[in-house]
Formats: C-alpha cells, sequence, structure tokens
C-alpha cells in the first residue's frame, strides 16, 4: 500500500529494509474519498497525516468572495498534511479531485519514529521541503510565467512526479483535473484557462483528452514551460 | 444556484465560443467576470510586444440573448520629439 512513498523517498536517497517495515507499521490501512469530497477539512486539528495512495488531491485557500485558490497537488505518494503533525490546526483544506485511497499515520506514532530513526526523519523532513521547492516553482509561475508557460510547467511537473513513482505509461497518465478546476490551480478565469489549452493546443507539444494527457514533444514543452526538474531534486545521494 | 450565463470571446488571435458557460446568481457577478476574463486575458496578451489590443467578452444568457458586453482596449503610442 505504502510503494508510491517507497518509490518517492527511493527516488532521493536509498531506503533501509528497517526503513521500510518501519513506513509498514506506522501507516496504516486508510479509507476511500469521493471526488469533491474534503480530505482533511480547513481548520481541522487532525491526530494523523495522510498519505495518498491512489489518486489526486488539492490543498485549497477558499476566499471570501466565494472564489477557491488550489495551492498544491498531491499524488499518490505524496502526504496531503505530513505538515499537520507539527502545524497541529490546518489553515487549508484538502479535496479529493479524483477517487482517492489514502492512508493513516498516526501523530504518537510519527513522533515515536522521529525519536529513533533519525535518518527516515530526515527523508520525511525532506518530502515536506520538497513540497516548499514545488510552492516557490508555483508562485514564480503565478508571479512570471504567462499562463501558456504555467499551464505547461505544471504538465510536465506532474508528469515527472507521477513518472518517479510509477503512475505513467509511457509519455501519458492520467489528470482528473476538470478545465475549472486547472483555472482554480493556475489562477486565471475559466475562460482565459480554455483560451490558453486552445493555444497550447495548436502547439501539439501535449494532448489532453478524456483525462489522459499525452506527452508529444518533450523538449518543446519544456521549452515553453521553461521547466527544469531540479528542484524537484531527483536524485539519489546521501541526505 | 443562479443562472447560466455563456461569455464568448472575441479578441486578435480569434473567437472563442463558450459552450460551457457557468452559474451566476447576479448581474453584478456577471459583470465582476467579465472584468476578471478581460483583465486576465490582457496581462497575457498584452504584454507580447502588442501595441494595441481589443478584447471583447459577450455574455449569452441559457436562451441565447446577448445580454450584455465588455471590452478592454490597449494601446502605446511613442510621443513625437518636442
Amino acid at each position: 500500500m505504502i510503494e508510491p512513498l517507497l518509490m518517492n523517498l527511493q527516488s532521493r536517497d536509498v531506503v533501509t529494509d528497517e526503513e521500510t517495515d518501519r513506513l509498514r507499521d506506522t501507516i496504516k490501512i486508510g479509507r476511500t474519498f469521493a471526488p469533491g469530497e474534503d480530505i482533511v477539512s480547513e481548520g481541522e486539528r487532525p491526530t494523523y497525516s495522510t498519505l495518498m495512495v491512489d489518486g489526486l488531491s488539492a490543498r485549497y485557500k477558499q476566499m471570501a468572495d466565494g472564489t477557491r485558490q488550489f495551492t498544491a497537488l498531491q499524488v499518490p505518494g505524496d502526504f496531503v498534511d505530513l505538515h499537520a503533525f507539527l502545524l497541529h490546526k490546518l489553515d487549508h483544506g484538502i479535496v479529493a479531485l479524483s477517487p482517492c485511497r489514502v492512508a493513516f499515520a498516526d501523530h504518537t506514532e510519527l513522533r515515536r519514529l522521529t525519536e529513533t530513526m533519525p535518518h527516515l526523519t530526515r527523508l520525511l523532513w525532506l518530502n515536506t521541503i520538497v513540497d516548499a521547492a514545488i510552492n516557490r516553482e508555483w508562485i514564480a509561475s503565478m508571479g512570471r510565467r504567462s499562463k501558456q508557460a504555467h499551464i505547461a510547467h505544471l504538465i510536465c511537473e506532474l508528469y515527472v512526479r507521477l513518472r518517479t513513482v510509477g503512475k505513467v505509461d509511457g509519455w501519458s497518465f492520467q489528470l482528473a483535473l476538470t478545465q475549472a478546476e486547472l483555472a482554480d490551480v493556475v489562477g486565471i478565469s475559466l475562460v482565459h484557462a480554455n483560451k490558453t489549452l486552445q493555444a497550447l493546443r495548436r502547439q501539439e507539444a501535449f494532448a489532453w483528452d478524456a483525462r489522459t494527457v499525452t506527452i508529444k514533444d518533450w523538449p518543446r514543452l519544456c521549452e515553453i514551460a521553461g521547466f527544469d526538474q531540479t528542484y524537484l531534486s531527483l536524485r539519489v545521494e546521501p541526505r | 444556484m443562479g443562472d447560466r450565463f455563456y461569455f464568448d470571446l472575441h479578441n486578435g488571435d480569434g473567437d472563442l465560443s463558450d459552450n460551457v458557460g457557468q452559474l451566476m446568481s447576479s448581474e453584478a457577478e456577471v459583470s465582476l467576470q467579465v472584468a476578471r476574463i478581460l483583465t486576465d486575458i490582457a496581462r497575457d496578451e498584452f504584454t507580447v510586444n502588442e501595441r494595441r489590443g481589443v478584447i471583447t467578452v459577450k455574455v449569452r444568457d441559457d436562451g441565447g440573448r446577448a445580454i450584455s458586453i465588455g471590452t478592454l482596449t490597449f494601446s502605446y503610442e511613442v510621443l513625437p520629439n518636442p
């Protein structure tokens, strides 16, 4: 069940058998969520952190004027709220965008893990650091990239993240994101999202039909996006 | 839930018909949405070597009736030497 997490960690360092066993003991069978359901709601104080096993979810901020901004997407192998272990009260919600299967890591057991397994602790810490690196790229996209580049960057990033956890099929992957949800990710109106996607389609770097994205020209897509995957820290080295 | 409105776009690089629409609860919300669309598109398109441009959004209701229109114009001119 925690295989995607193991693949995630193993893409950045060696994970020992003892560490693998400890993670299997700590992260227990969770439940499933339907699309649109909150996995964690804003203001909650969860006593466990949630690992995405299968599906797509998003962190979001609900604005006073009724609009919504997605601030992060979680794919299999990502914790949706490892930071809740230390933050306690969540200042944002996490919503399932597709049917999601998740697993839970009780905070008492996570605390015990951090007190006994320093290297594994650093690997989990690294996970939250990579989350922050992704947030930095998203801020750069939001503020300085054109929306074509922003969407192209998102497609590049999701492809690399999903490939890391074995969830791509060649150059294709499933993306359960409606155009309205995409608009909430990149912070634009639905009409502009549609227009930008249409312009991107004409460049034939990728196709997006019926929830399947197929990359047709990776170098071209990276060029449109200005994508450099260094920020994802996908190098196996001692951490 | 409100009524469904359609936001058709007209600008320099062609027209884009809205065949999905969005639910809006008031005319004020429609007006805000038009402003949002115009400024969104302006940010991307007026910043790419454009010295002038016009973006127009026409709003239709569920019956296909045109109910409002919003326009944003940008122009840049070099002033003659004094």
